[in-house]
């Protein structure tokens, strides 16, 4: 039973339940304390202990439905009391004895397998399937091409081959009397064949939709942004969020305690105890928040419009969850856009700006030079700028100057380039003029980039 | 046999919580037996009001265990939450003793001998003589065991959940000055929370989760009956049915448990035999607490009584 409730755990975290070591522990003692045979019990025991938002607690309901309840029918039909149940073609086996006694024939008939099935034991067929499937971990099946497959590994595995060998046994004798047993055997294996396909079918439509589904976003991750498809678009907002909010739930801003505010009584006096109670050190109440500013610039010009958009959604989700972003898009002049995205839900915003800003061609020189007269007084030590774009300046003035300015002010100043490594520096770019102006210049072209990049630069700015 | 007591364990609960004026369904009993069983803490989350904190309070009066609060907020340090030094009992104690540090030290020769002389009476200032336990570390030293509930702790800080994490997986506190605390008896720990921001991974991970839900119709009848048994069994099943049709508006705060008992204990006081429109305009704001919700449902109400029919 604890097989099972292995694999049941591993089908949850394929449902995106997320299961550490020591929640899996706690479940099997949870089970050892109630015991298997309460259902409802085992079911809120398991919730209890496995799942820790309510969210993971639905799929996990629906994953308990799909995997126990058609473990529980054929754990069911193979319980003893059932024995008596007529199951089609069952009736009595007998062999003449005669037969019985060939050399071939007992020592086929004496497989674990044929005999439990020959002494009426049906359930231990459904039995051997279950065990066989453990053993060969069924779970690991993913998609509909490999039915076929594991379907007879199951079979074969759970013992198919002793009833053919006890089957083609009898068949060597050719006697007419033997028609009969070799119909029942044949319809034994039949029963068999099939509990393995309901086996393989079943434990598929477990996994399918989970397996596709992270196989899918692994996919879209991993993408070039320009090359995803139109209805791949709708994906992408949630996916772009979910990673926005794991980023800044990493990277919370923190607290650290500063000399000012009130004095803290209790503190100083216990530390200056030492002194007699003359306050030597002092010691004060008021926390400040450290917060790292953030200014974002993106370029919408025509020569990233494919970009543009996951870029504007990024920038979107990110300036939701960390409070102290500043967004700006450019052409060839500087928009501020934290406002709009502050007022518009994700899309929306997107739109807007996209209709009214994302036109003609970048000028990269007025947009820095704006950027850097009007913002220059509050790019300080504690602030990081980011500039998305392909750095074409459309060989007008790249506005150097500019940039290297508020290189000099900010903590940080990077570049984050959609172009593939290969573009750089062909044409009009004029990224590694820019280089030269910029703490560091990265290839930013799939969700995952952005990710790992965003990562590292937030555990940098604490 | 093993299933059958842990079934009637989980149901031994169940009659408990209600003798101690809580009506508890099933999940939520078998998730305490099993905190019990498993000595991990639990974490109640779900909307305000549905009674999270009694769940607490019910456990301690079921277990016959002191209950021992801690109400979290931001800014809770480990001064107010763990232990703190009595530090000017020790402040008074060092002036007082200074006095007699002269009779300690006499016919001692040099400085390294006063020392030596010192140093045979102990650190008495940093002993349990001089400790303020703070609730945490009162709830350790109960010697019965005892509930500890660690209310809406999503109000705290991130780093006291991480102050927390010791207590919670070892029933142990470290006090440098002292060494380290383990519990006499390992208390059982409620956590609850409103889910205002995310809990740490760390955190969840140490504890059973339970989410409490608004209850359904037959459980809050109950409810309301075992709380306000004075109430006409006709009315309260009146205003529950009320209550479950307004919680399915898009209301600002939808009502809770709590509210839905005190609507009862007013129509009570106000000798209603049923639920009229006038009535419940009239008391609409006891179930509602903002200005936009009750004139959501204020044009409703007709359309809700007839739904209960």
């Amino acid at each position: 039973m604890e097989q099972s409730l292995l694999s049941f755990i591993s089908t949850l975290r394929q449902h995106d339940v997320r299961i550490s070591t020591s929640e899996t522990l706690d479940a099997l003692n949870a089970a050892a304390v109630v015991g298997y045979a309460d259902q409802s019990l085992l079911r809120q025991s398991l919730a209890a202990t496995l799942t820790k938002t309510h969210a993971d607690k639905e799929r996990f309901e629906r994953c308990f439905e799909l995997f126990f309840n058609a473990r529980g029918e054929s754990a069911q039909s193979t319980s003893p009391q059932d024995k008596s149940a007529p199951s089609p073609a069952a009736g009595e086996f007998s062999l003449p004895d005669a037969v019985a006694s060939d050399p071939d024939v007992a020592a086929a008939m004496d497989a674990p397998l044929v005999r439990a099935a020959t002494e009426g034991r049906p359930s231990t067929l459904a039995v051997a399937i279950q065990e066989a499937a453990d053993e060969m971990q069924l779970e690991g099946i993913r998609f509909n091409t490999q039915k076929g497959i594991y379907r007879r590994r199951l079979a074969e595995a759970a013992g198919i081959g002793q009833l053919d060998k006890a089957i083609e046994a009898l068949k060597a004798i050719e006697s007419d009397s033997l028609e009969g047993p070799i119909e029942w055997l044949e319809q034994r294996r039949h029963e068999l064949d099939m509990a393995a396909r309901d086996a393989v079918e079943h434990q598929l439509l477990l996994n399918a939709n989970a397996a596709g589904r992270s196989i899918q976003q692994q996919a879209l991750r991993n993408t070039r942004l320009s090359a995803l498809e139109h209805y791949h678009l709708k994906q992408l907002p949630p996916l772009i969020r979910a990673l926005a909010k794991k980023l800044a739930t990493r990277h919370r801003q923190r607290r650290r305690i500063d000399r000012r505010g009130k004095l803290d009584m209790a503190k100083t006096l216990r530390r200056n105890i030492a002194y007699g109670g003359v306050p030597f050190h002092t010691y004060w109440k008021q926390k400040r928040r450290d917060q790292p500013k953030l200014y974002v610039l993106c370029d919408v010009s025509g020569s990233v419009s494919t970009y543009a958009r996951f870029l504007l959604l990024f920038l979107y989700s990110m300036s939701e969850v960390m409070p102290r972003i500043r967004s700006f898009v450019f052409t060839s002049q500087v928009f501020e856009v934290s406002e709009l995205f502050d007022r518009n839900p994700a899309e929306q915003a997107v739109e807007i700006v996209n209709q009214r800003w994302a036109r003609g061609s970048s000028d990269y020189g007025s947009s820095f030079k704006q950027f850097a007269d009007e913002h220059r007084g509050r790019i300080d030590r504690n602030t990081t700028v980011i500039i998305l774009g392909d750095g074409r300046a459309n060989s007008a003035d790249p506005g150097l100057e500019d940039l290297r300015d508020i290189y000099h002010r900010a903590k940080l100043l990077l570049w984050f380039n959609p172009e593939p490594r290969s573009h750089w520096n062909t044409g009009d770019s004029e990224i590694r003029r820019y280089q030269s102006a910029c703490h560091y210049v990265a290839e930013c072209n799939s969700l995952a980039k952005l990710e790992r990049l965003l990562d590292r630069l937030l555990t940098i700015l604490r | 046999m093993q299933q059958s007591t842990a079934s009637s364990a989980v149901n031994e609960f169940i009659d408990g919580f209600a003798r101690a004026g809580y009506i508890a369904s099933e999940a939520i009993a078998t998730t305490v037996f099993l905190a019990q069983q498993l000595q991990r803490p639990i974490l109640v989350e779900g909307p305000p009001g549905v009674g999270k904190t009694e769940l607490a309070k019910a456990t301690a009066e079921h277990c016959a265990l002191p209950l021992v609060r801690l109400q979290c907020y931001e800014g809770l340090d480990e001064s107010k939450a763990l232990y703190d030094w009595k530090y000017s009992k020790q402040l008074l104690y060092s002036q007082v003793l200074k006095e007699q540090l002269h009779d300690i030290l006499q016919g001692v020769q040099g400085l390294s001998e006063s020392v030596e002389r010192l140093k045979s009476f102990g650190d008495i200032f940093y002993s349990d003589e001089f400790l303020e336990p703070r609730p945490l570390l009162k709830a350790l030293r109960e010697p019965q065991g005892a509930v500890l509930l660690i209310d809406e702790i999503d109000k705290s800080d991130y780093e006291f959940e991480s102050l927390l994490l010791e207590i919670l997986s070892d029933f142990q506190v470290s006090i440098p000055e002292i060494g380290t605390v383990a519990a006499v008896t390992k208390p059982t720990v409620i956590l609850t929370s409103n889910n205002t921001r995310d809990l740490s991974d760390a955190l969840k991970r140490r504890c059973l989760h339970l989410y409490i839900d608004f209850p359904d119709r037959a459980l809050e009848t109950r409810i309301v009956q075992s709380r306000v048994p004075e109430i006409p069994a006709a009315l309260s099943k009146q205003l529950v049915g009320f209550i479950q049709q307004v919680r399915e508006l898009d209301l600002k705060k939808a009502p809770a448990v709590s509210e839905t008992l005190d609507w009862a204990r007013a129509l009570l006081l106000l000798h209603a035999g049923s639920l009229s429109r006038e009535l419940v305009e009239s008391t609409l704001n006891v179930i509602l607490k903002f200005e936009e919700d009750i004139q959501l449902v204020r044009p409703e109400i007709r359309e809700l009584l007839k739904g209960l029919d």
